[in-house]
């Protein structure tokens, strides 16, 4: 039996990968209705945004690549559903990674057709702008000047939108969507040195990190990986991706924690036969 | 659904499975996808560049508006291209030197008051006060002793021995506990990822497939 | 000349933008921090992408003309950068080119570049799961700290915490405990690094200013 247990325990490691990919593809075709109660941040990033007065901008940094759009293409699309469901208005641009640009302009423009949004008018998406700290730091004097064009080429002095939007001040949050370490600059620059509110949604790998600036109020709210999405998702009650994906979050975390325990349990019986060898 | 659509998801499907493919072995139908992905989105910041940054930064304002001054940062920036020959390598260093220089001075002062002084003022909290309750308080004190131990743990001009020792060894108990989230955050996202991939795979692919009979 | 014109060009510009920070005057705050911070340097840095780009072709293109092992993908690298080149800069936007939605260069990216990134990472999670089973073992009191702290983590993240909070009423709360853990200790030791990496940065700054760390001239000469 031990005998078995240990041999077991010494499975080629593809037989895990596809233990893996079975556990997080079945529940894709069982529907269910997991329960998803929004944790503290992400009420607190919902409840800010909900209060801003109709009109205002709201300004998201899609700090991200493909990579990670797994995570933060569904709380992107939370937030922009969000600000346009309450009539905010919304600019977007990518400072960290080029490939970001055309991940943020799906979102934007995706969400704004479902709204009747107006571009210029509405919203305005700058796309890639190279000079990331620059940029960051130009926009709080002056984000015509700074940043110059759209997306598309238009010059933004030439905007409605940006007749009444000077910089900063006139931004109600300034939201980082973050697969590295851009927030440290948004709090450092948008947070510290121009004193404007700044919040994040961030992959859970780098979440942990963050619960300091939280807990200093430097960030207000925060959305921590898929479930932070999820619970966005949730409070806006508009289920997506990261909704979908929650069940097999479920499973192969169970799977995960079981194979720690084998794991353990075969460590704690190779120890006891060692010593009494 | 159009034809581009659909061709789109289609080889979207096939680059994703060669991909996975990877978790059989090594075989060239993941190392084409691995080189096509560098030359794509090597090419694809490329575009990006030219048309959000180079036309708008330098071109437009240059050439349309008469900024003439903005050859001067133009003119600096051409010294990058001095790594072509050994004889002008070193005149890269100057382009470098202005963004180190200027970006170390400016950012002091502002990293200071964001990474240190905020949030060692948010480290002088109420330990025990009227309205709070016991778990509050508790918490409180955790996090003073959390993070003054840590530091202990990671100061080693004193030797980790006697009360300093103890107070390190505590600290190392709050790391583990944080390294502990962290790793229970990371096997999260990592999860996390590969369900986006399965839901491309197993229900927006099959859609796409269906449609096309 | 080689060394000392860089060196000195920091120690002036550092310690020049060092007090900008800090004066609300005009030239401060429209020539130093608009113009040559914001709108030069930004000038700047798109030529920094070009020794990337260089670096990619000429390290391609010298194994495809030595026929190295394995040259064949160096084809397709700069097939693919080729094609995006072309599509995105080259081909005029009424023959699908630019880089707008629904050009050729955004079909490709959508389509190629998306999957394969999102692939190639999402392969992590079966390597995290193999090493969690594998290498995640209670061998210590530390190690066991951190093998609870992950698991409470685990699953105070997923549904299944929520579901074990509602059967025991309230007994086993892994959601609550999951953020008692980020809140308090995780967050404590998260700060002692934050302040660990500032003070480490700002020193780094101080030594390149002052030219005692010149690593980043690179060469001897």
């Amino acid at each position: 039996m031990l005998k078995l247990f240990f041999k077991i325990m010494d499975l080629d490691r593809r037989w895990i990968f596809l233990m893996v990919a079975v556990i997080v593809t079945i529940p894709l075709f069982i529907p269910s209705n997991p329960p998803i109660v929004p944790d503290r941040p992400v009420q607190e990033l919902y409840n800010f945004i909900d209060a801003l007065p109709e009109g205002t901008p709201i300004m998201i940094c899609f700090d991200y690549s493909p990579d990670s759009l797994a995570e933060l293409n569904p709380m992107g699309r939370a937030l922009v559903r969000h600000a346009f469901s309450k009539n905010l208005r919304v600019i977007g641009l990518a400072l960290a990674w080029p490939a970001a640009s055309g991940l943020g302009l799906e979102i934007i423009s995706s969400s704004a057709e479902e709204y009747g949004k107006i571009e210029g008018v509405d919203w305005a998406y700058f796309g890639y702008k190279i000079g990331y700290s620059q940029i960051v730091i130009g926009m709080g004097k002056n984000i015509a000047q700074t940043v110059q064009e759209d997306h598309k080429g238009l010059s933004l002095n030439n905007m409605e939108m940006f007749k009444e939007i000077k910089n900063y001040d006139d931004i109600g949050i300034v939201i980082d969507l973050a697969a590295g370490g851009s927030l440290g600059l948004f709090v450092t620059y948008v947070n510290t040195m121009y004193n404007r509110p700044v919040s994040t949604g961030v992959t859970a790998v780098m979440a942990a990190d963050y619960y300091p600036y939280l807990q200093s109020g430097q960030i207000i709210g925060m959305l921590n990986g898929l479930k932070g999405a999820a619970d966005y998702e949730k409070l806006v009650n508009r289920k997506g991706l990261a909704t979908r994906g929650m069940a097999s979050q479920n499973w192969a975390h169970i799977m995960i924690i079981i194979l720690i325990v084998l794991g353990n349990i075969s460590f704690l019986l190779t120890k006891k036969q060692q010593s009494k060898q | 659904m159009g034809f581009w659509s659909v061709l789109g998801t289609l080889v979207a499907a096939v680059f994703t499975l060669a991909i996975f493919s990877f978790l059989y072995k090594d075989n060239p139908f993941y190392k084409a996808a691995e080189h096509i992905m560098i030359g794509v989105s090597v090419g694809y910041g490329l575009a990006q560049l030219y048309h959000l940054g180079f036309k708008p930064y330098l071109w437009n304002p240059v050439f349309k508006e008469a900024q003439y001054e903005l050859l001067i940062p133009a003119a600096i920036g051409m010294l990058y291209f001095g790594f072509l020959h050994p004889k002008t390598r070193w005149l890269i260093r100057i382009p470098i030197a202005l963004f180190m220089g200027i970006g170390s001075g400016f950012s002091i002062a502002p990293s200071m008051q964001a990474a240190i002084y905020t949030q060692l003022q948010a480290t002088i909290i109420p330990l025990w006060q009227h309205g709070l309750t016991f778990g509050e308080a508790l918490s409180n004190i955790l996090i003073v002793v959390g993070v003054f131990t840590a530091i202990i743990y990671f100061f080693f001009s004193w030797k980790h021995k006697g009360v300093i020792g103890g107070l390190a060894k505590a600290g190392i108990y709050f790391l583990m506990i944080g390294f502990g989230a962290s790793f229970g955050l990371t096997v999260m996202g990592r999860i996390s990822l590969l369900i986006g991939r399965v839901i491309f795979l197993f229900q927006d692919l099959p859609k796409v497939i269906i449609g096309i009979f | 000349m080689k060394r000392s014109l860089p060196l000195a060009i920091v120690f002036i510009g550092g310690i020049i933008y060092f007090f900008a920070y800090f004066t609300p005057h005009y030239f401060s705050e429209y020539i130093l921090q608009q113009k040559i911070l914001v709108d030069w340097l930004k000038i700047l840095g798109l030529f920094a992408f070009v020794i990337g780009l260089y670096s990619l072709i000429h390290l391609h293109a010298t194994k495809i003309k030595r026929k190295v092992d394995n040259w064949q993908y160096s084809v397709m690298t700069l097939t693919g950068l080729t094609i995006m080149f072309i599509f995105g800069i080259l081909v005029p936007e009424k023959f699908g080119g630019g880089i707008d939605q629904g050009s050729i260069y955004d079909w490709i990216f959508m389509n190629v570049q998306v999957p394969l990134q999102a692939t190639m990472f999402s392969l992590l999670a079966f390597y995290i799961t193999s090493a969690a089973f594998r290498a995640f073992k209670a061998r210590s009191v530390e190690a066991t700290c951190l093998l609870i702290a992950a698991t409470i983590v685990m699953l105070g993240r997923v549904p299944l915490g929520e579901s074990i909070r509602s059967a025991t009423k309230g007994f086993l709360d892994f959601p609550l405990w999951t953020q008692w853990i980020l809140d308090v200790p995780n967050m404590a030791t998260k700060r002692a690094i934050t302040f660990g990496v500032a003070l480490g940065m700002i020193a780094t700054s101080l030594k390149i200013m002052f030219g005692i760390e010149r690593s980043w001239l690179g060469g001897s000469e």
